[in-house]
């Protein structure tokens, strides 16, 4: 008799099984759309010659060793992470207000955020705070934070199916109705899945109304950079929550950014509103991470450090990532422009107005299904396509495809 | 009003501090015998010379790349290091019934487990499940069980204080006397920080206890290859369990043994009684592993992966870990000489008999304060002292301070 024996077998997680199932496919020109990773024009994985670069760099460096990290991670890479979605000439870093933990990648940053929260934010171990998740959001949103125990995860209005965008005021209901002191986890930019985010004007009335209903603000940044090539552009939204005086999280993902997946290079930047608050704060931080992995790996944040806190390798590093945006800009344009020339029914201007990896097709379940089943294209249950899936080589047989769909599945 | 107004600041983590503190001091001569980490004889961190060509080879590969991981990690890593625990000709890995976790080091190991076990142990959610400790063991047991939900953690009987050994027989009446299916957490060898360890026939009965009596066997195994400098010997408890036809976890460090502390490299062991039970507990710890950390950090696998797949690579690592065990060894042995020979009042044997890295020195806290303060000789506050802190030049001055500890201070 097993002492497993009540075990239930879990259903694999949605994304990976795509992969796994495209794997397993013999099909000569299946096309994988799925797990959110960048792919070259030969449909490969890239490592960023700046990251080749630097590793050479690192693995030649005889006077690095590998102790233990500080439970908070390494400092350079910190404050170089925190620098760069707040910008170099943060007032609040100047004001000594910010704080960070380097984290698992996102995740990471994602789950030891909400373990504080809910063991201090609101009350002491008040797991009844609501925490609003955007309709739709990554599908890790939700269990991240009911593992973290949270009670009452909620959506909050965001995609509009209809008109294949924002539903703004639904958003805007949702934050004028909510409990007061509610948690809203939002998208620094390139929304996931939805590739769509607000404007700089609804981003101004976003935090008016989280400013008054005092709702607290926890980002997710995993796309910095990625989005419209330019660090800055993509870090508008965090920098003006900060310039109006939020206490926020921010959490921080360099998977994408510096390609550097399966290292987990994540931080969770914290802005308080004085360095004594911080201070303490981090040190219940230290106390989570502790019993969570203790202290965190150390090969990407040398690397994220050593990239960011050099001028020449900087530069070098935004321009990888601008050729990773620009290859997808240029997908997203092809795409557009085949299916108009296909006559696909529907609008498909969204392919070209979403923003980030990831588009929002408006395929349903059906089409889906079709696509996967019948022309061995794989996209997420969703409609959701990686753009960065699509190569010169396969974009024909895409759009085809998707016109297919469209055409002949209702 | 700050939304962080209520939040207490924490205290330090006592080994990090006492780290802290030591490199704050100014005195010329200070020692640092706190936290557990290797020193070469010069007082060093030392990165393993397989470890540095392992590292080369990985830098030079182009064939490698930073896509993400499986959820569980490496495959290749998970295998090797099961491999290493339960040997070779372990007949639960033939017989399919054995699975492992890649881990963020120990910590993550122990975590994941003790998470998977709250969730599905001894009923499902089954909070009150009594947890044992050994008294006193690794600081962190306590904080991690009670953080994945474990409302009642208990210790077991360990250290004889008066005896400064094993207390076998209030560790055999505890096994007796615990609830059925209580969760034991055992220090597969080097017990931390008292380096008394159970000789193989009291771990006998041990295990004849604990299989009568339903207990689950957690072992905690981070010196494997340390204590001895015998790899297949430090892992004599763990195998002699599953060759009982236990279903128990081991979570494993690579930390030490292969002096990687800083990428995080570790595994939890599954061994279930049959390939379902695996891999449904498997599924599970997936869903476990995908709101923690999502999956785990590769540059760390990837090394100790490279190097026990490789007869060559596998052959160098264990030189290297002999060096380190024998360094170990010979302080030991020239420490007790030379209180011995400075006539320290008491009996020092327990400085040659206890194994590992730490020796349970049997100093009370006064005198640990002594210690700290007035010879700047650095210790926990427990008594215990890393062995690797003492090098051939400090052993005088650390011999001729215990002493004054001991005569001065009661």
């Amino acid at each position: 008799m097993s002492v497993f024996r009540e075990v239930t077998l879990a259903a694999p997680v949605a994304v990976f099984k795509l992969t796994e199932d495209f794997n397993n496919d013999p099909f000569p020109d299946k096309v994988n759309l799925g797990v959110g990773a960048y792919r070259t024009d030969e449909s490969k994985p890239w490592v960023l010659p700046v990251v080749k670069k630097v590793e050479k760099i690192i693995a030649h460096d005889d006077r690095l060793n590998h102790e233990y990290l500080p439970i908070l991670g390494l400092p350079e890479f910190r404050s170089s992470a925190s620098k760069i979605v707040l910008g170099d000439d943060s007032s609040a870093i100047q004001e000594d207000r910010v704080g960070a933990v380097q984290c698992l990648g996102g995740t990471g940053a994602l789950k030891i955020g909400a373990e504080f929260l809910k063991r201090f934010y609101n009350g002491n171990n008040n797991t009844k705070t609501p925490v609003y998740v955007s309709a739709p959001t990554w599908e890790n949103h939700n269990d991240l934070f009911i593992s973290a125990g949270f009670e009452d995860i909620r959506p909050y209005s965001y995609w509009d199916a209809e008109k294949r965008g924002l539903d703004f005021s639904g958003f805007l209901g949702n934050l004028e109705s909510c409990p007061e002191r509610s948690i809203f986890v939002l998208h620094a930019c390139a929304h996931n899945p939805t590739g769509t985010d607000p404007s700089q004007e609804q981003w101004k009335q976003i935090a008016e109304v989280m400013k008054r209903r005092k709702l607290f603000v926890f980002f997710d940044s995993a796309y910095q950079g990625f989005a419209t090539g330019s660090l800055e552009k993509d870090a508008w939204a965090v920098r003006y929550f900060v310039s109006m005086g939020f206490e926020m999280f921010c959490a921080q993902s360099f998977s994408k950014n510096f390609g550097l997946y399966n290292e987990r290079v994540g931080n969770l930047t914290i802005v308080a509103r004085n360095s004594d608050l911080l201070k303490r704060v981090l040190s219940q931080m230290e106390k989570i991470v502790r019993i969570t992995w203790s202290n965190p790996p150390t090969q990407g944040a040398r690397l994220v450090a050593v990239t960011l806190n050099s001028p020449d390798l900087f530069a070098e590093w935004k321009d990888n990532v601008r050729t990773m945006a620009d290859r997808v800009l240029l997908m997203r344009s092809q795409l557009k422009a085949k299916l108009r020339t296909l006559g696909t029914p529907g609008t498909w201007d969204h392919i070209t107005n979403q923003i980030g990896m990831f588009s929002f097709t408006g395929l349903n379940p059906k089409q889906v299904e079709y696509l996967i089943k019948e022309r061995h294209v794989y996209l997420m249950a969703s409609g959701r396509i990686n753009m960065c899936g699509l190569t010169s080589k396969n974009i024909d047989y895409v759009a085809k495809c998707i016109h297919e769909a469209v055409t002949k599945v209702q | 009003m700050s939304v962080f107004g209520e939040v207490p600041q924490a205290p330090p983590v006592a080994v990090f501090k006492l780290t802290a503190d030591f490199r704050e001091d100014s005195h010329p001569v200070k020692v640092n015998l706190g936290v557990g980490a290797y020193r070469t004889d010069d007082c060093q961190p030392w990165v393993l010379p397989v470890v540095k060509k392992v590292e080369h080879l990985i830098v030079q590969d182009d064939g490698l790349n930073h896509e993400y991981l499986p959820i569980l990690g490496l495959p290749e890593f998970r295998s090797a290091a099961s491999k290493v625990a339960l040997g070779d000709d372990s007949t639960a890995i033939k017989e399919n019934r054995v699975g492992a976790v890649q881990a963020l080091g120990g910590t993550g190991a122990l975590r994941i487990g003790a998470d998977f076990l709250r969730r599905w142990y001894n009923g499902v959610n089954n909070t009150a499940t009594p947890v044992y400790v050994s008294a006193p063991t690794w600081e962190n047991h306590n904080g991690v069980f009670t953080d994945a939900g474990f409302k009642d953690i208990r210790s077991y009987h360990y250290w004889d204080a008066a005896n400064r050994g094993l207390d076998y027989a209030g560790l055999l009446h505890d096994l007796e006397n615990a609830p059925e299916h209580s969760i034991f957490v055992l220090h597969a060898c080097a017990h931390n920080p008292t380096g008394t360890d159970p000789t193989q026939e009291e771990w006998k009965a041990i295990a004849e206890v604990m299989k009568r009596r339903k207990l689950f066997p957690f072992f905690d195994s981070a010196y494997q290859g340390f204590a001895s400098g015998d790899l297949d010997r430090d892992a004599w408890a763990i195998r002699y369990f599953v060759s009982e036809g236990f279903e128990l976890f081991v979570a494993q460090s690579f930390s030490k043994n292969f002096g990687l502390y800083n990428e995080r490299v570790g595994n939890l062991t599954v061994i279930a009684r049959d390939g379902d039970n695996l891999s449904r507990t498997l599924s599970q710890m997936e869903k476990i592993v995908r709101t923690t950390w999502s999956n785990p950090p590769s540059q760390g696998a990837r090394i100790v992966s490279k190097t026990l797949n490789s007869p060559e690579l596998f052959a160098e690592w264990k030189e290297n870990v002999k060096t380190m065990a024998d360094r170990v060894l010979l302080m030991r042995d020239q420490l007790k000489t030379k209180l011995v020979g400075l006539g320290t009042p008491g009996t020092w044997d327990h400085i040659t008999q206890q194994i590992g890295m730490f020796s349970f020195t049997g100093l009370n806290s006064k005198q640990v304060e002594y210690l700290i303060k007035e010879k700047h000789v650095y210790l926990m506050a427990s008594g215990r002292i890393n062995m690797c802190g003492l090098t051939s030049k400090n052993m005088d001055y650390v011999a001729q301070s215990i002493h004054e500890a001991v005569t001065n201070v009661q």
